[in-house]
């Protein structure tokens, strides 16, 4: 699946925070881990593939998260994603964005 | 004297009131806006920064989101601009308010997503919240005077959805021909071509190859290679687009849908 990512300059990559046993806003929601996995990738998953492809900017779009905006920050995914080791340039994209 | 102190009574009674509704108003008011939301979304701050660092190439987010309503984050839709043509990747509902939002009629930069140009369209999977914007991507340029054919590509069963869709609409689609508003006969009139994972576009700016990725139950769902290119010829920028990507781990049990 990689080899699409390969040398790119840009790579927009979907998102998601999800982990029902510690989040009391995930243990409530309507869906499975099993079906995150199925459908999406996890911010964790998605660093393991940035290290991989390393693209000159990674920008997060489509990102899932069941906590309420009010109660989350807008830069969540960006931080765990650097937490999970990857070190380069990304970017939690909202509308209206000019990359 | 009696009827003179009722209206007094009836005006204190009225004033009170009034004070009273004053001060449970300014309780609702000062609670709002919470202080979270104000720093999440300071407008004309936070609305559409620019990254970009091309001149030839710019990729503009018309929706960054999810099926969740929320605001700052529309249905899923971006726009790939070269030379001065729009490449629209998914039509999630944030693609009409926010191509318009970003041209210069709006106060935005991206003179290029003006509607006579909004023509071409790539999905990576028909999923609602990619494509519920289709129906204004046919129809609203239309209206505000697009003469090119709306042209759609995407996985199998894109042309029975596009269909079903000008189905829908075709009273619609006659009244605006033949009654007064006398729209054009051209701009309405749909392409819709399926592709498999392979190259599936190329002209002088892009070529845009798909890829087969795993989403969930889809028997097909795409990530978008795009590359672009300058009016020279030589290539200007890679971009990809991963599609709603999973199954990094498939369980097989317990699948559950929303």
């Amino acid at each position: 699946m990689e080899e699409v990512y390969a040398g790119a300059d840009i790579l927009f990559h979907e998102a998601y925070s999800f982990d029902p046993k510690t989040n009391p806003y995930d243990a409530k929601a309507p869906v499975s881990v099993a079906y995150m996995n199925a459908f999406h990738t996890s911010t964790e998953q998605l660093a393991g593939v940035l290290k991989k492809v390393n693209p000159k900017v990674a920008v997060i779009y489509h990102y899932v998260t069941f906590t309420p905006a009010n109660a989350t920050d807008q830069e969540r995914a960006v931080k765990e994603i650097k937490s999970f080791g990857y070190n380069g340039v990304v970017v939690q994209s909202q509308d209206a964005d000019i990359f | 004297m009696k009827r003179h102190s009722s209206v007094v009574l009836a005006l204190t009674t009225t004033l009170t009131l009034l004070l009273l509704t004053g001060a449970i108003a300014q309780e609702i008011i000062k609670g709002k806006p919470i202080a979270s939301r104000a720093e999440w979304a300071p407008l004309g701050q936070a609305y559409g920064r620019d990254y970009s660092t091309s001149d030839v190439t710019k990729v503009v987010v018309l929706g960054s989101g999810t099926p969740a309503a929320d605001p700052r984050h529309s249905g899923i839709s971006v726009a790939v601009v070269v030379n001065g043509q729009p490449y629209i990747i998914d039509c999630g509902p944030g693609f009409w308010r926010n191509s318009q939002a970003s041209t210069p009629e709006y106060g935005g930069k991206i003179a290029a997503l003006e509607p006579k140009k909004l023509t071409r369209l790539f999905l990576t999977h028909l999923h609602f919240d990619h494509t519920e914007g289709m129906a204004e991507f046919m129809l609203a340029p239309w209206t505000l005077e697009r003469e090119g054919a709306p042209q759609v590509y995407g996985p199998p069963g894109t042309e029975d959805m596009v269909d079903h869709l000008m189905k829908a609409y075709a009273k619609d689609i006659y009244i605006q021909m033949f009654g007064l508003e006398r729209t054009n006969a051209t701009g309405w009139k749909w392409l819709a071509k399926e592709v498999l994972p392979g190259e599936v576009y190329k002209d002088n700016n892009v070529r845009i190859t798909a890829y087969q990725n795993k989403h969930g139950s889809w028997d097909y769902s795409y990530a978008y290679r795009v590359v672009t290119y300058k009016p020279n010829g030589t290539v200007d920028r890679t971009i990809v687009f991963s599609g709603d990507r999973g199954s990094f781990r498939w369980y097989g049990r317990g699948l559950r849908r929303r």
